[in-house]
């Protein structure tokens, strides 16, 4: 593998890394909050938009009770 | 009304067995995390019965009544009543209950039966029972109670298939059912009625219980060494001093087996592809930042090993007991012991741990001292320094040099910890201090399957960690310590290597006047940065900036070697000492803002802990280079 072809791996793989932190970062810093002020004024549905992965899924179709 | 995945809740005291109840119901099929808006956390998992049919189980804080103040207790309750939004209400509850405490156990079951809704009762800890001799008339409990009743010991499996096949009939009747208990339908009990439920306990425990318990003697005898002011503090003392010397011994030929693995891959690698950045930054970066902190993980399994027996077997809540002693002269409240002990895992539980907490100067004193208390991601750093300048003497038996010295890192801690306690109680949250009421629960035999399970969910957030922040910022770090290269007619050479023209060279000798009085060089600044994110990859970011460098000592692994050769006995000492008081962990600061619904404790806790990390090291510095240590 030339030099050339290496450092552009290398770059793409850093790049990678930084914008993976940087998702990481919005999310616990922007995307969770939000998510839990909406949550806190009763919308659920965009809450669960924004940031799904903090809330449960919604219950299967056919389920019993309470939503 | 069909139901797809009926839902079963555990509900009980705390101490009756519940989650061991969990662990043996669903096995490794859970998913933990929090509830929506508060810090809870939340236990959820699969169980598969014999007909295939699928039930999720949800394992709810304990709680004594549903007449709840406590955020995790408030959770149980809203979550029974369907009132916790996002989460589906339960069809079906299991209310677990300690068979030798019915007295206090039974009121929670009488609540919840009166709610409506299908209830098992699992009679936990059964096999403590018979041992203290109770004899109980269990089909007239249930005939009293009109709920089915399982024997269960949770530790051991013992009548779990009965209570699955219970849970499976009243899963059956529920889909049945026209309808599960209303949403909301409770409300607070009046005096009287609370007094009427003890009343209706009374009377059912006088037709269940065929014999009392006999007085249980070995219980008392243990605790008359155990809780004694001076044994049981040396006994105390004596734990802890073997529980660190075994971290340094026992781990040391796993932790070897891991470095040399590292080492094997490094080079492996490193032989396989030409010479390059790419390569440069697979190896340097990604397999020596990632391998220097994987090399800790027997030390922290078997850091977890300790800490999960002596709470199985009982003894966990006497060290609390004996601590309270100690703690309340410094005017911490009783309820703090919990998430201070927590705050030895990683401090993020244990601030969320301070819920329990009413009252709202005991809870913040305990927010902002819990990030003293050693977590274990300092154990790589402590390890590493250690292990580069501390001589493995004998010092009298199989007591050794290295393994006192943890344990005094840990005794600094832990003397920082009450220390600011007291200061913050006499200055900014003074006030009267609470009384700790607790209970202490028999001793037993730890469960081979709750450590088991234990530590594998502690190696596997450990590996997530390595495989996630720790590998990326090893890579971003890479990049910082490889880019730019020298210039042409820049010197590089001995004094002036190529990693100094680079960002993390600029970064660091930008810093370094800052940090220089503590003896911290460019290289310790640079590593501290990274280090924000999690303590630990302080250790991943040394060995990748000392790889850069062009050391093949810290390539293959051997980072200690290296750094016993570069620096001082007093920056060793002083960067040991910046680690036992600063606050280097961007996740507590974030917890403590979520906690405490507010930017101002985060900021006075990164501002004190910096503060006196700074004191401190500056401090152990200049008193080491006078002492004349090298």
């Amino acid at each position: 593998m030339s030099a050339g072809l290496q450092e552009t791996l290398a770059f793409a793989i850093v790049a990678l890394a930084v914008g993976v932190l940087l998702l990481g970062f919005l999310r616990k810093t922007v995307a969770e909050p939000f998510s839990r002020w909406l949550l806190k004024r009763g919308q659920v549905k965009w809450a669960m938009r924004i940031y799904p992965k903090f809330h449960k899924k919604k219950p299967p179709s056919g389920s019993s009770c309470c939503d | 009304m069909a139901i797809e995945t009926p839902r079963v809740a555990l509900a009980g005291n705390p101490n009756c067995g519940k989650t061991a109840l969990f662990n043996a119901l669903t096995g490794g099929r859970q998913k933990v995390g929090n509830y929506p808006g508060v810090t809870v956390e939340r236990k959820e998992g699969t169980l598969v019965m014999p007909s295939g049919r699928v039930l999720s189980i949800l394992d709810l804080p304990g709680t004594y009544s549903l007449d709840a103040s406590s955020p995790d207790e408030l959770i149980t309750r809203d979550v029974i009543l369907g009132l916790q939004p996002t989460e589906r209400q339960p069809e079906i509850l299991v209310a677990v209950a300690d068979a030798t405490n019915l007295e206090r156990n039974l009121g929670l079951v009488l609540e919840l039966k009166a709610l409506g809704k299908r209830v098992v009762l699992a009679l936990n800890m059964m096999d403590l029972a018979e041992k203290r001799g109770i004899e109980l008339d269990l089909q007239a409990l249930a005939r009293e109670l009109g709920v089915p009743i399982v024997p269960t010991v949770a530790v051991r499996g013992q009548g779990i298939a009965e209570l699955i096949r219970s849970v499976e009939e009243s899963a059956k009747a529920a889909e049945s059912a026209e309808a599960a208990a209303a949403p909301g339908a409770w409300k607070k009990p009046s005096v009287a009625e609370i007094r009427a439920r003890f009343a209706e306990v009374d009377r059912i425990l006088k037709l269940v219980i065929r014999k009392p318990p006999k007085p249980a003697l070995w219980t008392e005898r243990i605790d008359s060494v155990v809780l004694h002011p001076l044994w049981g503090s040396l006994l105390l003392v004596g734990i802890l001093i073997v529980m660190f010397q075994a971290i340094f011994t026992w781990a040391a030929a796993p932790a070897e087996l891991i470095e040399a693995g590292v080492a094997w891959l490094g080079d492996s690698v490193g032989r396989g592809m030409a010479d390059g950045p790419l390569r440069s930054l697979i190896v340097d970066g990604a397999i020596a930042g990632v391998g220097s902190v994987l090399v800790f993980l027997p030390q922290i399994l078997l850091l977890f090993l300790f800490i999960l027996l002596l709470e199985d077997s009982g003894y966990m809540a006497r060290a609390a007991f004996l601590m309270d002693r100690l703690m309340s002269r410094v005017g911490l409240h009783g309820r703090a012991f919990i998430p201070l002990l927590s705050s030895y895992a990683c401090a993020v539980p244990g601030i969320m741990a301070t819920r329990t907490i009413s009252n709202r100067r005991d809870r913040l004193t305990t927010i902002l001292i819990a990030p003293l208390t050693t977590c274990s991601a300092r154990l790589p750093v402590y390890s590493l320094l250690i292990a580069a300048f501390i001589p493995n003497t004998a010092l009298f038996g199989p007591i050794r040099l290295q393994g006192v010295v943890m344990f005094g890192l840990y005794l600094f801690g832990i003397v920082a910890t009450l220390v600011m306690a007291l200061v913050l109680r006499q200055s900014v949250f003074r006030g009267p201090k609470s009384p700790l009421l607790m209970e202490l629960p028999s001793y037993k035999w730890p469960s081979v399957r709750n450590i088991v399970l234990g530590l594998l969910e502690r190696a596997k957030l450990f590996l997530r960690r390595a495989g996630t922040v720790i590998l990326l910022l090893s890579v971003v770090l890479w990049f910082l310590a490889a880019y730019p290269k020298p210039r042409a007619g820049d010197p590089v050479d001995a004094a002036h290597p190529a990693i100094t023209y680079s960002y993390a060279g600029r970064i660091g000798r930008a810093i370094e006047p800052a940090l220089r009085p503590l003896g911290f060089d460019w290289r310790i600044s640079v590593a501290l940065i990274p280090g924000f994110a999690a303590r630990e990859v302080m250790v991943s970011a040394l060995a990748t900036v000392y790889s850069i460098e062009g050391d093949e000592e810290a390539a293959t692994g051997a980072l200690t070697d290296r750094l016993a050769k570069d620096w001082s006995l007093p920056v060793a000492l002083s960067l040991l000492t910046w680690y036992v008081l600063a606050c280097q962990c961007l996740s507590t600061l974030a917890v403590t803002r979520r906690e405490t619904n507010s930017w101002r404790w985060p900021a006075v806790m990164l501002l004190y802990m910096t503060a006196l990390a700074y004191v401190g090291s500056f401090a152990t510095y200049r008193l080491a280079l006078w002492l004349g240590l090298h």
